[in-house]
């Protein structure tokens, strides 16, 4: 890895880039029957600047994270793997929307790939899951 | 399995264009980060690469018979990725999702099935492959570089010492990674027969703004060493059985497989006293780029099996023949009755076809490596930049 002067955060536009990639993903993902659901009663302007939050975070930005740990927010939702791959498909068609580059995108990858086992408590295995150690 | 499904859903898809692959990797390395590592840091070359083979060859699975060979060699080619035979899962989902999310309601669980059988069973061909070559050979070779030798402003040829033997024929391509440009694959065409000792020589035209071709003439050095892949291209290749009487056309270094051929053929001489004809034509911008000059013009001279013809296109006061090498070949009536091949970038590959098509050479004895119809294959640039045939 080269020496990063400039982070991703401020790379993609700052603040007001993510603000505008976080709305349109929540579009997308209230927007679909298979995920709608999961969202009902949700407070989502709190959702959204969470999520911004997260993003800035995990982004090199100028603010933190100050919500709930992830496995705890998500741990009730039952949230499958189905689910998951759909919101990861959502996420990619924002980002590619906004011409995300590449390399940011496998950034975020990384990050995100590592919140899975957290996030999805519905599966064969899973911690939580019926017949789970 | 519904191939015209196939084909005509891939269709609907590639009118996004430039959208498909950004959806295809960005969903790949959301869902699979580790992936992000067999790509090259910048991702602009990479564009239309992987996404846009995988959709042609999986809608055309119902030509599996004939691309099989090739898949096989791009599956062993395809080890030098590590833990490659992990990824393709991976790749499938994130083809599939792609496809899903540009289809929309097209996308019903008929069309799903047979895109996931298609890409199973071209998954399949190339990793099967790619496991049996696995107690043969290395996943990727290393190699020495012996001499760099800038043959003129644009073109410098490479010697290479593989540290294991890398079994190729001639007129196939191996792929080329230098230290300085990790992970920017380039095919280029070993432009010897396979050797005693086992080195392999390159050709590398500069290609103005080329990533790879500006490093090799400016950072690479005698005593580098590079990586290669796996042999891959049977177009380019002489049948294991019968040898025809042949017509060559290469445009720059396009010359390498040829010169391969050439080799192969005068060593098989050698042996048997026997063999075909052979008449090659060369063209070049400008004439000093007509590399081999010195080398093909004495084999002529010495053997009278062997013809050659140099065309200039862009000199005007050169002495001798000037045009397009496609138009000259053509002119020369040289391919009739023989097998042609053609090598070069692809407006010259495509010129070449045209010219003696329409002088009247049957179609099915013409040939040429079509690397872009394949998984992974180099993209037009990277053709201008290896000089070989797209």
């Amino acid at each position: 890895m080269t020496e990063q002067t400039v982070s991703d955060y401020d790379l993609v536009g700052g603040g007001p880039a993510v603000a505008r990639v976080v709305d349109g993903f929540y579009e997308r993902v209230t927007a679909d029957p298979d995920l709608a659901h999961y969202f009902e009663g949700v407070d989502l302007n709190r959702l959204k600047r969470h999520q911004a939050l997260l993003v800035s975070q995990v982004m090199g930005g100028p603010t933190a994270y100050d919500g709930r740990e992830l496995g705890v927010a998500h741990a009730r939702l039952g949230i499958t793997d189905e689910a998951f791959d759909r919101v990861v498909a959502h996420l990619a068609a924002t980002l590619q929307e906004a011409g995300a580059p590449a390399d940011v995108i496998g950034r975020v990858g990384g990050a995100l790939g590592g919140t899975r086992s957290a996030i999805v408590t519905d599966a064969p295995g899973a911690p939580g899951a019926p017949g789970a150690p | 399995m519904d191939v015209q499904a196939l084909k005509d859903t891939w269709a609907e898809v590639a009118t996004s264009g430039d959208e498909v692959p950004h959806f295809f990797y960005s969903h790949l390395f959301l869902s699979h980060p580790e992936t992000r590592d067999l790509f090259p840091v910048s991702m602009s070359s990479q564009r239309d690469k992987l996404v846009g083979a995988l959709g042609r060859v999986v809608s055309n699975v119902d030509q599996l018979e004939e691309v099989v060979p090739y898949l096989q060699q791009l599956g062993r080619d395809h080890r030098r990725f590590d833990a490659v035979a992990d990824h393709y899962p991976a790749v499938g989902a994130s083809l599939l999702a792609t496809l899903a999310h540009f289809l929309g309601p097209a996308w019903t669980p008929a069309v799903a099935a047979d895109w996931a059988a298609a890409y199973g069973v071209i998954a399949t061909v190339m990793v099967e492959a790619a496991e049996e070559s696995e107690a043969t050979t290395p996943a990727s070779w290393t190699a020495e570089v012996v001499s760099l030798d800038r043959r003129s402003l644009d073109v410098a040829v490479l010697q290479l010492r593989p540290t294991e033997r890398l079994p190729f024929r001639p007129g196939q391509s191996v792929a080329l990674e230098i230290p300085s440009r990790p992970r920017l694959w380039r095919y280029y065409s070993p432009a010897n027969a396979p050797r005693r000792d086992g080195t392999l020589e390159l050709h590398v035209q500069l290609v103005p703004g080329g990533q790879v071709s500006t490093s090799v003439l400016r950072t690479l050095r005698t005593g580098d060493a590079v990586r290669l892949g796996a042999a891959v291209g049977d177009q380019l290749v002489l049948p294991e059985d019968e040898r025809p009487d042949l017509l060559l056309v290469a445009g720059g270094t396009g010359l390498a497989p040829m010169r391969a051929v050439v080799e192969q053929l005068a060593a098989e001489r050698r042996d048997s006293g026997d063999g075909p004809r052979v008449h090659l034509f060369h063209g070049a911008r400008m004439p000093w780029n007509l590399y081999e000059h010195d080398l093909l013009q004495r084999l002529a001279a010495d053997q009278p099996w062997f013809e050659y013809s140099e065309v200039v296109s862009d000199d005007p006061s050169h002495p001798g023949a000037r045009g397009l090498v496609g138009d000259a070949a053509a002119a020369s009536g040289a391919w009739q009755g023989r097998t042609t091949m053609v090598c070069g970038t692809e407006a010259m590959v495509e010129h070449t076809v045209g010219a003696l098509t329409a002088a009247g050479a049957p179609p099915g004895t013409v040939r040429y490596e079509q690397f872009t119809t394949v998984l992974s294959g180099p993209t037009a640039d990277e053709h201008r930049e290896a000089g070989v045939a797209p």
